[in-house]
């Protein structure tokens, strides 16, 4: 299809360059790393910098919200900003994510990928965006009346958990799309284990409503269970993804073929011949 | 000769272009209302009737536009689909990624509106909406710098024989998104260049947006032209 390419050099930067010029899956790897880098910014920012995780307590006085945000303020604000530029980022892996399933072999595939896509980017709005906009405004003039603050304190955490239905939904049909694949991308086991994903889901929905125990915003299922068992999938589907970009065909460009039919001398491999119909008789 | 309706989509971005920069020219101020402002300043600016119908009568403007520069994003879209990595999942990023933006800006206009449509509310109420709007409407820059690096990262990955897009381009794009980053942390700093109403985040953001939206509906025309001279040719 192209001129046979040069050997891989040896040195990283070479290597890299490399692989961007000549690998036919440059795009799918790139967007492979864009999902240990920016989920790993994420944990940093939620847990590090910002103190928005692990949750504080939802029973905590208007007195003591205040203190919260008049401590952290500056972190809240520095962390969310790190976390805003990194965020678009997971879009590679929604998108490299809905483009696998769409490139399995089950009845509509396309629509499958699709509606995984804008569940995904639907989460990302509303899960991670709201929670970080009444944060940085509540930490922004910690001096406001308690009242608002509280108010925002609450819409910080029952935005973050309180959305959960995208990622219900996307999960969903990540589970469906593997177990129903018949080309097998991704092995049966990891559709199975998809299922923890959006059982944790369901448990966190309770947080809207409970201020203290198990399944308050801070408690051990609503948080604790839920975050550890999210994390380790997570893990587990960095590797599951790997696999499958090993494992599925490379992008077949409408663009590419089209340009090799207008080579001089190849009017034999037409759009027609590459895009798998059968060539006309002459 | 190419027919005016063979070019609806395209040629809809620069009128919305124009009827952005009206309403842009209606809001009451033309740079933002100081960070700095008391709740009481802030509700007394509400409150001005002639600023509150200017206001509302931007946002109605905004409200019905907001979503318009789709059609550009779309178009840009359908190049990328043609590049030589378009059977990947980029465009579809592309395209995904730039909703965020006119979401965000939408859920701005909303807290304006609000604010604007009882201003007798308790002045920290009205300061706490107008708070939301500027940083809904200046912070959220991660999805334009998602919008500007996919497609960078498109256009480099183009065949450098029958490129879909010239590398300018792509360096534009990349110039686009650094440009973008300050705003981010907009939330930090009440006054100096990173407040809302600063340089950094007012004046770069806002004249890189119109920038890149003018050159990218250049580069989405000719590409557009190119393409259909070449689909006639082979």
């Amino acid at each position: 299809m192209s001129a046979a390419a040069p050997p891989i050099p040896s040195g990283m930067v070479a290597k890299a360059r490399w692989h961007l010029r000549h690998n036919p899956k440059a795009d799918l790897w790139v967007a492979w790393w864009s999902i240990p880098i920016a989920y790993n910014i994420m944990g940093m920012v939620y847990f590090t910098i910002t103190h928005m995780m692990p949750p504080p307590d939802p029973s905590k006085s208007q007195a003591e919200v205040v203190e919260f945000f008049t401590r952290y303020g500056f972190e809240i604000r520095l962390g969310f900003g790190v976390m805003l530029v990194s965020l678009a980022f997971l879009v590679w892996a929604n998108g490299l994510i809905g483009w696998l399933i769409m490139k399995m072999d089950l009845p509509h595939a396309k629509a499958w990928g699709y509606a995984y896509m804008l569940a995904m980017c639907g989460g990302g709005f509303t899960g991670a965006y709201m929670s970080a906009f009444t944060m940085s405004v509540a930490s922004l003039r910690p001096d406001r009346d308690p009242a608002m603050l509280q108010l925002l304190y609450d819409a910080t955490y029952i935005s973050f958990d309180g959305t959960m239905g995208f990622f219900l939904f996307g999960s969903l049909i990540w589970t469906y799309a593997i177990l129903a694949d018949k080309s097998r991308l991704f092995p049966k086991w990891f559709g199975y284990t998809c299922i923890w994903n959006f059982t944790t889901e369901f448990l966190v929905s309770p947080a809207v409503i409970v201020q203290t125990g198990p399944f308050s915003w801070n408690g051990t299922i609503a948080f604790w269970i839920d975050t550890i068992v999210y994390i380790g999938w997570q893990v587990i589907y960095v590797f599951m993804l790997y696999y499958a970009i090993k494992r599925v065909d490379p992008p077949k460009d409408r663009f590419r073929s089209m340009r090799l039919a207008n080579l001089p001398g190849s009017r034999g491999t037409s759009v027609a011949s590459t895009s798998g119909l059968s060539p006309q008789p002459a | 000769m190419p027919r005016i309706l063979d070019h609806t989509l395209l040629l809809s971005v620069p009128v919305i272009g124009m009827i952005w920069i009206a309403a842009f020219l209606v809001f009451p101020t033309w740079t933002p209302l100081p960070p700095t402002l008391s709740a009481a300043d802030v509700a007394a600016f509400y409150s001005d009737s002639g600023n509150a119908t200017r206001v509302q009568y931007a946002m109605i403007v905004f409200n019905w536009f907001e979503i318009g520069m789709v059609g550009l994003y779309a178009m840009i879209a359908l190049q990328m689909g043609r590049m030589s990595h378009g059977g990947g999942p980029l465009a579809w990023v592309y395209m995904a990624v730039t909703l965020g933006g006119a979401c965000m800006f939408a859920a701005a206009n909303c807290f304006w509106i609000v604010a604007a449509y009882r201003p007798d509310r308790a002045p920290e109420a009205i300061q706490l909406l107008n708070d939301l709007g500027w940083i809904c409407f200046s912070v959220p820059t991660g999805f334009l710098i998602g919008q500007a690096v996919t497609l960078a990262f498109a256009v480099f990955l183009d065949d450098r024989d029958g490129r879909v897009f010239p590398i300018w381009v792509g360096w534009l794009n990349v110039l686009a998104a650094i440009a973008w980053v300050p705003a981010a942390f907009g939330a930090l700093y009440l006054t100096g260049p990173l407040a809302w109403n600063g340089w950094l985040t007012f004046d770069l953001r806002i004249g890189t947006f119109a920038i890149y939206n003018a050159a990218m509906f250049a580069a989405a025309w000719t590409a557009r032209n190119r393409l259909a001279e070449r689909d006639l040719a082979a």
